[in-house]
């Protein structure tokens, strides 16, 4: 099965023909279905059957944010460098000091793995960068246990 | 000081006595004419089905190039051809193709400028993907294989299409930059 486009606006590009690396630069946003991503700098390679195998993304920081219908709040993911991999199954590595956001609940860590289909998150410490996840019940949840 | 107090008058008057003659002077003389007034440049000599084929100084092929008509301007050292299609031979072989409406040529064909639907193309190698340009204008420099436009350029490879507002080009590495509000669109990619 086919999925959505996938779509880059930026000031400047470079396109190699001999590397098939397109390497785009200032204000770049990337569009791919319910996801969307902002970067000074991102280097898209392509594969032998000339599809998107992944993205680097760099900026102060580089961040996405994931939308989905009939999903109360949205995902956000914020890191100076992250790898976004367009093809099944489609997942963004945050690294170098990454925090992954939605709503009240939040993790951060030396690298966050986020799998955008499965919506899972494997965290990784490394150094002082040690895990932490901070999660705030939801309102609803409060209430539905002070109503028994 | 008395001589003082009368040079300055005298050297005044003398200044503006220059001034007037020089407007008056400009003013009689006729203004350079424009480029449409000046007299339309003649050719020297005209070619039909032109194949011309041009060689750099270490004796190996630069490109070809076909056009319908081609004209020669001695004057201003240039040729003018329509339909050109245009091969130029890069050092690895894979070589780039190139046609357009009209162009012209100068600097002993070191220069060339193609104009209208411009479209330069290099087929895919064994690595390498096809790629297209497509633009309204594109100045070629035949020597260094190097071509840049100012407009609106269209590359279109296997993996997507990117546009932008100017590209500059160097074709032996197949390296092309898009220089303002790029836009690319990557095909669909595989769930």
């Amino acid at each position: 099965e086919r999925g959505a486009a996938v779509q880059l606006e930026s000031d400047r590009a470079e396109m190699s023909q001999a590397t098939g690396i397109g390497v785009y630069t200032g204000n770049v946003e990337l569009t791919h279905g319910d996801t969307i991503i902002r970067g000074d700098r991102m280097t898209v390679h392509t594969s032998q059957n000339r599809e998107i195998e992944r993205v680097v993304v760099e900026g102060e920081p580089a961040n996405f944010v994931r939308a989905r219908e009939g999903q109360q709040e949205p995902i956000r993911g914020y890191a100076p460098r992250m790898e976004y991999h367009a093809t099944a199954p489609e997942h963004v590595r945050l690294l170098q000091g990454a925090r992954l956001v939605q709503g009240t609940n939040e993790f951060t860590g030396e690298t966050i793995h986020y799998d955008l289909t499965e919506e899972r998150v494997a965290a990784e410490g490394a150094g002082e960068r040690r895990t932490r996840i901070t999660f705030f019940p939801r309102q609803d949840e409060n209430a539905e246990g002070e109503d028994e | 000081m008395f001589l003082k107090r009368r040079l300055f008058p005298l050297v005044s008057l003398v200044v503006m006595a220059v001034m007037a003659w020089w407007v008056f002077d400009e003013r009689e003389q006729p203004p350079p004419p424009t480029a449409e007034e000046q007299p339309p440049e003649e050719t020297d000599y005209y070619a039909r089905q032109l194949h011309l084929l041009t060689s750099g100084a270490d004796g190996r092929w630069r490109y070809r190039l076909e056009a319908d008509d081609m004209m020669h301007y001695p004057r201003t050292e240039h040729w003018e051809f329509d339909t050109p299609r245009l091969e130029l031979y890069t050092e690895d072989g894979a070589n780039w193709y190139g046609t357009a409406e009209r162009g012209r040529a100068w600097a002993d064909g070191d220069e060339v400028l193609l104009q209208g639907q411009v479209r330069l193309w290099r087929p895919a190698g064994e690595t390498r993907e096809a790629t297209q340009l497509d633009t309204a204008e594109v100045h070629l420099q035949t020597q260094e294989h190097y071509a840049e436009t100012d407009q609106l350029a269209v590359l279109t490879q296997e993996s997507g299409r990117i546009e932008g507002i100017g590209a500059r080009a160097w074709l032996d590495e197949g390296r092309i930059e898009l220089l303002s509000r790029v836009r690319a669109h990557y095909a669909p990619q595989e769930l």
